[in-house]
């Protein structure tokens, strides 16, 4: 039995409170799983995507929370996205839906983004969003390094923007 | 110590040619013909609008310029509607087909 975590399971040391925070590091960390992944040997591309995936889903949101005045260190939860008037996403990893809530609300709140900055938002939303979804998880599909590469590359520029969103 | 020169990447003569074909487009409002697409689609709240201009032109114009190229025109050609856009994207057919947002 491996116990490198302690006398207690992984699961068992989750913390059961999210926080904008802990999504913020969480996006980190699964950034380099999936650049880990991206540059391996052999073919991980599926499972970069895969990651790169959650890790826009997860920065869109942890952006939507703090947008709403959530502080770092406040428990997150879907209620607020679920309630909110702009809100079409078909289920809560929709990416599109996302970035567009989080234009609306801004727009709404009197702190818009600059129209040609929510249209790269948009745009790569839209480019990870074409090229995954949670499901992807069941399914047997391989991935080309260009496909890895455009979603690498939206996602990187979340991540670069994670600041501002 | 290196020497390192960042040139401004877009030309200003180019930058006001596709500025000029959006405006004229808006004013003209053509139904056929090869000049840009502009897909004006309203928002469910707020008489908002997000602007899509799908155009092979841009092939060669930076994603990052082709926002502000729309929206100068738009400040030019309807200026009435400038404060009721949230989004400005400019897309080439290829890639409007590719993120499925050529309707």
């Amino acid at each position: 039995m491996i116990t490198d975590g302690g006398t207690m399971s992984l699961r068992a040391r989750l913390s059961t409170v999210e926080t904008c925070g802990s999504f913020r590091t969480a996006a980190e960390e699964r950034f380099w799983d999936g650049f880990a992944l991206a540059t391996e040997c052999g073919d991980r591309r599926m499972g970069a995507i895969y990651l790169f995936g959650y890790v826009a889903e997860i920065l869109l949101k942890a952006a939507f929370y703090r947008a709403i005045g959530l502080a770092d260190t406040a428990p997150v939860g879907l209620g607020a996205i679920r309630a909110h008037a702009s809100w079409q996403g078909r289920n809560f990893h929709d990416i599109r839906a996302l970035a567009l809530l989080l234009v609306d609300h801004r727009r709404q709140t009197g702190a818009p983004f600059d129209p040609a900055f929510a249209g790269l938002l948009a745009m790569h939303a839209a480019t990870v969003d074409a090229n995954w979804n949670e499901s992807l998880r069941y399914r047997e599909i391989s991935a080309s390094d260009a496909e890895v590469v455009e979603v690498y590359r939206s996602v990187e520029w979340i991540r670069d923007n994670a600041h501002v969103l | 110590m290196p020497f390192i020169e960042k040139k401004y990447p877009s030309d200003p003569a180019a930058y006001r040619q596709f500025v000029d074909a959006i405006a004229a487009e808006l004013k003209e409002k053509s139904v056929m013909g090869p000049g840009p697409r502009i897909i004006e689609e309203q928002q469910r709240r707020g008489g908002f609008i997000h602007v899509t201009v799908i155009w092979d032109e841009w092939k060669n114009v930076p994603v990052e310029d082709r926002g502000r190229i729309i929206m100068d025109a738009y400040e030019r050609e309807r200026n009435d509607v400038i404060l009721k856009i949230t989004v400005a994207l400019g897309l080439t057919s290829d890639e409007a087909h590719r993120l499925g947002i050529d309707t």
